[in-house]
């Protein structure tokens, strides 16, 4: 009777241990294959990332770490990834959910309440690491103690990407973690009926349509969205020196020609103001010959 | 009800709850279990992307592809980023992935065109990742088919960056110079001349065959990595607009291809730039020369070389100081002139021996935009005409293109 009872606890000692395992494997899947196509990733509160300080506060309480933007079917989706921190004898959990977009990671009130896209529970000290990889951010590094067993969790994120300074002989502007490789799993295939699509930024009634507009005071009037542009952009003369760059256009480019933005020449040579640029006959930009360099009263620089 | 209906109606609700726990648990082990195997695919697809970025980026001599291993006269940067030559791969080739002390081999899936890629650039998806240009490969560990990833193979290859500082447009002169900066601009020119290959790529995969269809594209493979000729500037303008980008224009050549005097100085007083583009010199270095050397062919491929020289494709000997090739001889090269659009060609080229004032860089010429016989071009320079040596049916005029990018 005793020996049975002893082989019953090792079974069962067994199917726990087996069924921990298998927990942490699951959750160590769902979180690899989500986050592979991960472009973006925001620290909610960086300090609690690289720190080496164990997250232990407040208690009890759903601390949002990170944010990531993947890519998916219905296009993109944003993840919000908490820890219910462990207080005493009540072990965290670590919960990836999906937000609606846009949504902040600190405006959801109840992780539970939403859709979990991998959870595992019997968590605690808890540490979060992001400079790993080809540069700060491209893989996400977690280490905790599930059930007694210390683990490891690496994180690739391959659509990562950080603009890069140019330099002479440059090819491209971005760093990746693999460097000119992204990963779009589920895009939809090449329809090219897209073409015909709002997003086809050209020219209408005769006017350069821009994709980003930068007041003469150097403000951003309309955001960037050149990247957007099926064909392209190309850059006006207008607040051409601001930190952000100038107002910017879909092509096709016709700078230079009548009606047209005026071509940028540059001004930091000639060390002009801001404000001694939007005049008749701007030493900052270039039209076609027999054409003048024009200031218009949205403070923009075309040709006429 | 009696004893009997009411233990058959325990039973039945009893088996229907072991009957529904046992479907909850078998449909969660299975998902469970899928979740599992495509963490493995993946893991094992992610590992085989450096081998496949290899192939992309560095097209190994070593590797047979069919007609393309037989072009003679090609330099073998034109198999770098070249979807062609990466096709000959992914036809042929799977690799093999060690993962956890297992072998596995990953293979690209054929796609309906007939290919194992599509092309991706701006115009053809509406995701905002995707790279001004590059290719999407599907790829699928063998003898797995449930899972596969479609990867990017952007072209890191075929750009070169124009460096932020004061240039001259045209020739120098030393009172009225004109000077511009690119100081805040990041801009990219194509390095090479586009080739026939590019153009039967954009005639694949564009929506206005009106364009396209008048474009006559050598049959053989073997002339596919020539700069493509006969284009209109309407087509040459489609073009690169389909890959993102716009024609190149004047000025951005002159700054592409002027030598800087100093090049740690990027706010010099004066421009100070030279007739050729591997030196800053201002000498004419041919003025008093009556023997053209015919080992200055591979980076100046003029009139006196035709014949006498091989004119290599793609080679990287007429460089300019940012690597842009193909400058100075070879084909003329059309471009668009902001400030006079009339002036829209490079005319240095092989039509004109060494002594030629059309080899000078910042000089441009007329062309009318779309014939390619002797009078769609002005071959004067002021009032003086300066025409081709010999006889010629038709002339060549290659063209490249050119973009803005969005980081500092």
């Amino acid at each position: 009777m005793y020996r049975n009872f002893s082989v019953l606890i090792i079974l069962t000692f067994l199917f726990l241990s087996c069924s921990k395992e298998k927990q942490f494997n699951l959750f160590k899947a769902e979180l690899f294959n989500t986050l592979i196509t991960s472009s973006q990733l925001q620290l909610v509160e960086p300090e609690r990332a690289d720190s080496n300080v164990v997250i232990v506060r407040p208690p009890l309480t759903w601390v949002p770490l990170f944010k990531v933007t993947v890519e998916e079917k219905r296009g993109r989706g944003e993840l919000c990834f908490f820890y219910r921190t462990p207080h005493r004898k009540v072990k965290g959990i670590l919960k990836l959910v999906e937000v609606e977009y846009g949504q902040r990671c600190r405006t959801v009130l109840d992780p539970l309440g939403e859709t979990s896209i991998a959870n595992i529970e019997g968590v605690s000290d808890l540490l979060l690491f992001t400079k790993k990889g080809t540069f700060s951010g491209a893989e996400i590094t977690l280490t905790f103690i599930h059930n007694d067993i210390n683990r490891s969790l690496s994180l690739p994120m391959y659509n990562m990407s950080k603009a890069i300074p140019l330099k002479r002989f440059s090819g491209s502007g971005r760093s990746r973690p693999i460097n000119g490789i992204s990963i779009s799993s589920d895009l939809p295939l090449l329809d090219k009926n897209l073409h015909k699509g709002d997003s086809l930024l050209l020219q209408k009634n005769g006017e350069a349509i821009s994709c980003h507009r930068v007041s003469s005071d150097c403000e951003t009037v309309d955001p960037n969205i050149c990247n957007r542009c099926r064909y392209g952009w190309f850059p006006g003369a207008s607040g051409i020196s601001c930190p952000q760059g100038g107002t910017k256009y879909c092509r096709p480019n016709q700078c230079g020609e009548r009606g047209m933005p005026a071509c940028p020449r540059g001004i930091e040579h000639r060390r002009y103001k801001i404000e001694d640029i939007c005049i008749a006959d701007s030493p900052a930009a270039f039209c076609r010959a027999g054409l003048r360099v024009i200031c218009t009263a949205k403070k923009e620089l075309i040709c006429l | 009800m009696n004893r009997k209906s009411f233990f058959v109606a325990v039973l039945l609700s009893l088996t229907l709850l072991c009957g529904c726990a046992s479907y909850y648990y078998l449909f969660h082990q299975q998902k469970n279990s899928r979740t599992l195997a495509k963490e493995l695919n993946y893991r094992i697809l992610t590992k085989s992307l450096l081998k496949y970025k290899k192939i992309w980026n560095e097209a190994p001599a070593d590797f047979s592809c069919g007609e393309w291993k037989k072009l003679v006269d090609v330099d073998l940067n034109f198999f770098r980023n070249n979807p062609d030559y990466f096709e000959c791969f992914l036809a042929k080739g799977r690799v093999l992935v060690r993962f956890n002390g297992k072998k596995y081999y990953v293979y690209a899936v054929k796609k309906q065109n007939g290919l194992h890629y599509r092309i991706v650039t701006k115009a053809t998806s509406e995701n905002s990742l995707t790279p001004s240009y590059g290719v999407e490969v599907e790829l699928r560990v063998a003898g797995r088919k449930k899972d596969s990833l479609r990867v990017i193979f952007e072209d890191t290859f075929h750009e070169t960056y124009l460096p932020q500082r004061k240039y001259g447009i045209g020739p120098f002169v030393t009172s009225g110079d004109l000077n511009w900066d690119n100081f805040g601009q990041s801009i990219l020119i194509d390095k090479y001349q586009v080739t026939y290959r590019d153009i039967v790529e954009w005639k694949y995969n564009s929506t206005d065959r009106k364009q396209t269809n008048s474009i006559d594209i050598p049959k053989s493979k073997k002339q596919w990595a020539k700069p493509a000729i006969g284009l209109s500037t309407l087509q040459m303008n489609q073009y690169c607009q389909f890959r993102g980008k716009e024609l190149l224009q004047s000025h951005i050549y002159d700054a592409a291809t002027f030598h800087p005097v100093d090049l740690d100085n990027d706010r010099p007083l004066k421009v100070v730039r030279g007739p050729y583009s591997w030196t800053f010199r201002r000498k004419n270095i041919f003025e008093h020369i009556d023997q053209f050397n015919l080992k200055l062919c591979t980076r100046f491929f003029v009139a006196d070389c035709r014949g006498n020289a091989p004119y290599e494709l793609y080679d990287t000997h007429s460089s300019s100081w940012i690597g842009m090739y193909q400058i100075q001889g070879g084909n003329m090269e059309a471009v668009r002139n902001v400030l006079d659009k009339k002036n829209n060609l490079i005319l240095s080229s092989f039509y004109f021996d060494y002594k030629s004032p059309w080899h000078e860089l910042g000089l441009r010429g007329k062309w009318n935009g779309e014939g390619i016989g002797y009078n769609s071009f002005d071959w004067s320079i002021g009032k003086k005409s300066y025409p081709p040596l010999g006889e010629f049916p038709n002339f060549k005029v290659g063209f490249r293109c050119m973009r803005y990018l969005d980081v500092p």
